[in-house]
C-alpha cells in the first residue's frame, strides 16, 4: 500500500512540475528564440545554464524561501509535496525552456514567411510554430521529466522525506540504502526505472508519430 | 478605380547595403505587373515587402494597400486579401490537403467551403493525392502545391515569384494557360515574378525591369 502511495506521489510531484514547466518554458522558450529585445542574449545563456543547476543549490535556495522566516513563509508549503514541485519546476524549467529555444531557432526560416503569408495571426503563428518544432518540443518535455524524476537532492531538502506525504521513489531508495536495506533500495530502483521508461515511452510514441 | 497597390517611393536596405530602391510602384485593379531582372535584382524583396512580412525603410512613402494606408492595426487584414508564392515554398508537414487548407482554416471558413475549394484548385493544377506527405514532394510537385494553397484563398491580390520554375517547359505553358484568366479573375491584381521572357511576353499587362534594386 505505502509502495503504491509513495509512487504515485513521485509520478504526481514530476508530472505537475513538468506540466507547469511546459506551461511557463514553451513561451519563454519561443519567445527567446523569435524575440529581437535587448538582453536575450544574456537570458538565453541564462537558460542555458540553468540546464545544470546543482540541485542542491535549487534545494537550498527553495527551503530558504519557504522556511517559516523566509519570505514565501506564510505559505506554509515547507515539507509539503508543493515545495517539491516547486523545487522540480526550478530544475526542469530551464531544460524546457533552453530546449525549446534551440528546437524553434532550428526551424526553417520560411515558416514564418509562409504562414504570415497565408494569412496567420501571431498566434497561429506560434501554433504552426510548435507543430513543426513538434519533435524537438517533445524531446524538451522528455529531458525536462528526466530532470525532475531523477532528483533527489533538492526533494530531500525541501520534502523531508516524510512517510505518508512526501515520500517519493528517489528519497525512500536514499533511505533504504542508509539503513542497509539493499534488497528494498534495488526494487525501488527497479520500479523507478520503470516509470521513467513508461512514461518515456508514451512521448516517444506521441514524438515519432506513424513512423514505424 | 482605387489601386489595388500604390507605393511610392520604396526602398529596402539590409545591414546598410539598399537593395531596393523604386521611384513609384501603382498596381490597378485586374492588372497584371511581371516583373522581371536578373538575380539579386530585388525581385524576392519586392514580393516581401509587398506581402507585408517584411518592413521597408524609413525613408519609403506610405504603402497603400487596396486603398488603405498600411499600419499595425490593418496589417493582418490586408495580409489576409492578398496570397504568395514564394520561389521556394515551405511544405509544412501535414498532407497536401492539410497544407492546401490551412490559409482557408484560419480564415475560419466552414468545413464544406474549404473541401470545396481544395477540390477546385486541386483539379486544376492537376493534384490527384491530397492525402500524401507534403514535405516529402519534389521542388516541382511543391511548387503546384503553393500555386494551389494560394488560389484557394481567392486572394485580391497575388504574389507570385518563379512559381513555376522548377516544373518543366511543357508543364509549365499548359498551367500557365489555365492560370492565366484566373489572375486577373474578378478584378484581382497579379505581380508576376519570372526570369523567362516567354512567360514574361505570355503573361503581364505591365512590366517593370530591375537591375540592381532599381527600375531599369
Amino acid at each position: 500500500m505505502e509502495l503504491w502511495e509513495i509512487t504515485w506521489l513521485t509520478l504526481k510531484v514530476s508530472a505537475s512540475a513538468v506540466m507547469v514547466s511546459i506551461l511557463l518554458g514553451l513561451p519563454a522558450g519561443t519567445g527567446l528564440a523569435l524575440g529581437r529585445f535587448r538582453g536575450r542574449r544574456f537570458l538565453m545563456a541564462l537558460a542555458n545554464a540553468g540546464m545544470g543547476l546543482p540541485p542542491v543549490v535549487v534545494g537550498l535556495t527553495v527551503a530558504i524561501m519557504l522556511w517559516r522566516t523566509g519570505p514565501l513563509g506564510g505559505l506554509a508549503l515547507l515539507y509539503t509535496p508543493a515545495a517539491m514541485v516547486i523545487a522540480q519546476v526550478v530544475i526542469a524549467l530551464p531544460i524546457v525552456t533552453g530546449l525549446t529555444a534551440a528546437a524553434v531557432q532550428s526551424l526553417d526560416q520560411r515558416i514564418r514567411l509562409e504562414s504570415l503569408a497565408l494569412g496567420a495571426s501571431t498566434g497561429q503563428l506560434v501554433f504552426t510554430l510548435w507543430r513543426e518544432a513538434k519533435l524537438g518540443l517533445l524531446a524538451a518535455a522528455m529531458a525536462g521529466f528526466g530532470g525532475a524524476i531523477s532528483e533527489v537532492g533538492a526533494v530531500l531538502m525541501v520534502g523531508g522525506n516524510i512517510k505518508g506525504q512526501t515520500r517519493v521513489l528517489t528519497t525512500a531508495i536514499v533511505m533504504e540504502t542508509r539503513m542497509g536495506h539493499f534488497n528494498a533500495a534495488i526494487a525501488l530502483s527497479a520500479l523507478l526505472l520503470a516509470l521513467v521508461f513508461f512514461v518515456n515511452l508514451v512521448l516517444t510514441y506521441l514524438q515519432q508519430g506513424r513512423r514505424p | 478605380m482605387t489601386a489595388t497597390v500604390d507605393w511610392a517611393p520604396v526602398k529596402k536596405s539590409y545591414e546598410s547595403c539598399r537593395v531596393l530602391d523604386i521611384d513609384k510602384l501603382m498596381l490597378g485593379e485586374g492588372e497584371i505587373l511581371v516583373v522581371a531582372g536578373a538575380n539579386g535584382a530585388g525581385k524576392s524583396t519586392l514580393i516581401r515587402l509587398l506581402a507585408l512580412v517584411e518592413s521597408a525603410d524609413e525613408g519609403s512613402g506610405e504603402y497603400k494597400l487596396f486603398g488603405e494606408p498600411v499600419n499595425e492595426g490593418n496589417r493582418l487584414a490586408l495580409r489576409r486579401r492578398l496570397a504568395v508564392v514564394w520561389q521556394e515554398p515551405y511544405m509544412f508537414r501535414r498532407s497536401v490537403y492539410e497544407n492546401i487548407a490551412m490559409g482557408l482554416k484560419w480564415r475560419k471558413l466552414p468545413d464544406g467551403v474549404i473541401a470545396k475549394r481544395v477540390k477546385a484548385v486541386a483539379d486544376l493544377l492537376e493534384i490527384e493525392d491530397l492525402s500524401q506527405r507534403a514535405e516529402k514532394l519534389s521542388r516541382g510537385w511543391a511548387q503546384r502545391v503553393a500555386l494551389a494553397r494560394a488560389l484557394a484563398l481567392e486572394p485580391d491580390l497575388i504574389l507570385l515569384d518563379e512559381p513555376l520554375s522548377a516544373l518543366d517547359r511543357q508543364i509549365r505553358a499548359r498551367l500557365l494557360a489555365g492560370l492565366k484568366p484566373l489572375l486577373s479573375a474578378n478584378g484581382r491584381s497579379t505581380v508576376y515574378v519570372t526570369h523567362s521572357a516567354t512567360e514574361a511576353a505570355g503573361l503581364g499587362t505591365r512590366r517593370l525591369l530591375l537591375a540592381q534594386g532599381r527600375r531599369a
